[in-house]
């Protein structure tokens, strides 16, 4: 197991950033209560994107401090499990409704109402599994002398994300091509971190800034244009 | 030598910084406008990301070789604290901006803003300078070190505190309810300057940036109401006045309506003289302006229209060939009427 200072420093760092993610969805969340009046398609799923991704940051926030104490405690171990399946169902349900969303700036909203199903195949299987899991561990464990470690089917979990993920590239490339270029170098830059920072988790983190640039480009769309005159 | 573990949790929370302001600056279409409150609200964001590139540094420089670490780490330094300066300077002006809207009224306090920064940055260029004179006592040193380090982190809250200052002072002198919210700027800084201070990591350029993205989301929000063009209110800002009249935080007495059959812009400079300054203006269309005035009777409202009047006659004396096409009718509060269905009335006459 690792040294438990080091432990300490990461989870001090994962939870700074999981406050940093709850402020900026915060913010969203007040200042999208006049666009959530007009509710759209498109306003209802961004406010239960902010929703989720919420509950990732918060249970990321816990995962890393149960993490610390996990060896020394089995009940503390299972409230890690309990709190890494509820992160991973909410970021992958999180993910699943930014594809809903940019289906719907798209201006495919009625496609969305009739194959919704076929979209949600990939989260839906994969929160079966995230329940299976809990009792068979073959996507994520807490083991007693390591922590929180993946299973043989852990791949699953990244799978899910990086089909929405890629689905969502090819939908943002018909939208904005700026902000898809913008987006890949985000996540590069991210990608280079994670290999010297492998164990600050940022993905609510990151989530939330994708929200955060979605809605400036959302209020560069003139809102109140219809109001003025 | 720092530990690695901080250095890299900090350089994540630089580059998270740096990226936030960044892709605000490159996403939003409306900081490209050339407004000067935008203008300076886009110089707050370069000083973030500045200051967040300088902070890496900073931290880079201690794992250099000692032969060149305490010049390249006193020079970073020195540079975050200028920087760090400037960025309270640049918040200040925007402020000011933001509750006067008035260029004239920046030029008249920009120099007071300035003083006490550029004093400082002189200071820690200063320190920066002497630390190499082999000559200086120690204990002139450490006073220079000591006035430039803690002054400008004292500086900084206290310039925070000043806004405050500013936007209460501005509620109490004009009576004007401010759209504009604070609070959503400073309490992401204080969480960061917190967790700084009590952490081993720096979090300031993060939750500076968190901060800015607020001020964004805040001016978007004004700016709704806003028709900047024309210096007054826009429809949207019914809203708000029917608020006011609803809640009785507003007891309108009267109002004028302007009808306006060419260029608003004149019209509004004399209306914007002659008005007290609580009072709002609202544009209605290309014709018309609305302005709804506290605790006035007929007289009252006669003798405000008269000087309009009079000031629209001087501009036409002055300005021939610009005549200022418009009609002014007076609006009375009848006695049982609530201010709510008289602020109703007068929108729908």
């Amino acid at each position: 197991m690792q040294d438990v200072s080091v432990f300490e420093k990461y989870m001090t760092g994962t939870v700074i950033t999981d406050i940093a993610a709850i402020l900026l969805l915060i913010s969203i969340l007040v200042y999208t209560s006049s666009y959530r009046k007009r509710d759209t398609f498109v306003d209802r799923v961004f406010f239960h994107m902010i929703i989720w991704d919420m509950i990732a940051a918060v249970s990321d926030a816990l995962d890393s401090i149960l993490e610390v104490n996990a060896a020394n405690n089995a009940g503390w171990r299972i409230a890690l499990l309990l709190g890494h399946t509820v992160f991973t169902l909410a970021f992958e349900i999180c993910v699943f409704f930014f594809i809903l969303y940019l289906l719907g700036v798209a201006g495919l909203e009625e496609k969305v109402n009739k194959y919704w199903m076929v979209i949600a195949v990939p989260v839906l299987l994969l929160i079966i599994l995230i329940i299976v899991n809990f009792f068979t561990g073959m996507l994520f464990y807490v083991d007693p002398d390591t922590g929180y470690a993946h299973g043989n089917m852990y791949f699953l979990v990244l799978m899910c994300a990086y089909i929405y993920a890629a689905a969502g590239v090819l939908l943002l490339w018909r939208i904005h091509k700026g902000l898809v270029l913008f987006t890949l170098g985000f996540v590069a830059i991210r990608i280079i971190l994670s290999h010297v920072l492998y164990s600050v988790s940022a993905s609510a983190f990151m989530l939330a800034v994708g929200m955060v640039f979605a809605h400036i480009c959302m209020m560069n769309r003139s809102f109140y244009k219809g109001v003025e005159e | 030598m720092i530990d690695l573990i901080d250095f890299h949790v900090t350089l994540f929370f630089n580059v998270m910084a740096c990226i936030l302001t960044a892709g605000l600056l490159i996403l939003s279409r409306q900081l490209r406008s050339r407004e000067i409150g935008v203008r300076l609200f886009v110089c707050l964001c370069i000083c973030n990301i500045a200051e967040s590139v300088i902070s890496i540094l900073v931290y880079a420089s201690l794992e250099l070789p000692d032969s060149i670490y305490v010049e390249s780490f006193l020079l970073f330094y020195t540079l975050e604290e200028i920087v760090s300066l400037c960025h309270v300077f640049v918040w200040l002006m925007y402020v000011d901006y933001l509750l006067y809207r008035s260029a004239d009224h920046l030029k008249r306090r920009w120099v007071a803003f300035a003083i006490p920064v550029a004093i400082l940055i002189l200071l820690v260029i200063l320190r920066g300078i002497l630390f190499f004179v082999p000559s200086i006592s120690d204990l002139f040193f450490e006073f220079i070190n000591t006035a430039a380090g803690e002054v400008v982190t004292i500086l900084e809250i206290v310039y925070m505190v000043v806004s405050v200052v500013f936007i209460y002072r501005y509620r109490k002198n004009t009576g004007r309810l401010v759209l504009f919210r604070i609070s959503p700027f400073i309490i992401p800084i204080v969480i960061g300057l917190l967790i700084s201070t009590f952490t081993d990591y720096s979090v300031r350029a993060l939750g500076y940036s968190i901060g800015l993205i607020n001020l964004y989301f805040s001016m978007i929000d004004i700016w709704k109401y806003e028709d900047s063009e024309h210096k007054c209110y826009n429809r949207a800002y019914m809203e708000k006045i029917r608020e006011y009249a609803g809640d009785k935080k507003k007891d309108y007495g009267g109002a004028l309506v302007f009808e306006v059959g060419g260029d608003i812009v004149p019209l509004m400079g004399i209306i914007d003289k002659e008005l007290p300054k609580e009072v709002e203006v609202l544009k209605f269309g290309n014709d018309r302006l609305v302005a709804f005035l506290e605790g006035v009777n007929h007289n009252l409202l006669d003798s405000v229209s008269f000087m309009i009047e009079d000031d629209v006659g001087e501009y036409e004396d002055e300005n021939a060939g610009e005549p200022i096409d418009m009609r002014i009718n007076r609006v009375i509060r009848k006695k049982d009427e609530s201010a709510l269905a008289f602020v109703d009335r007068v929108v729908g006459t």
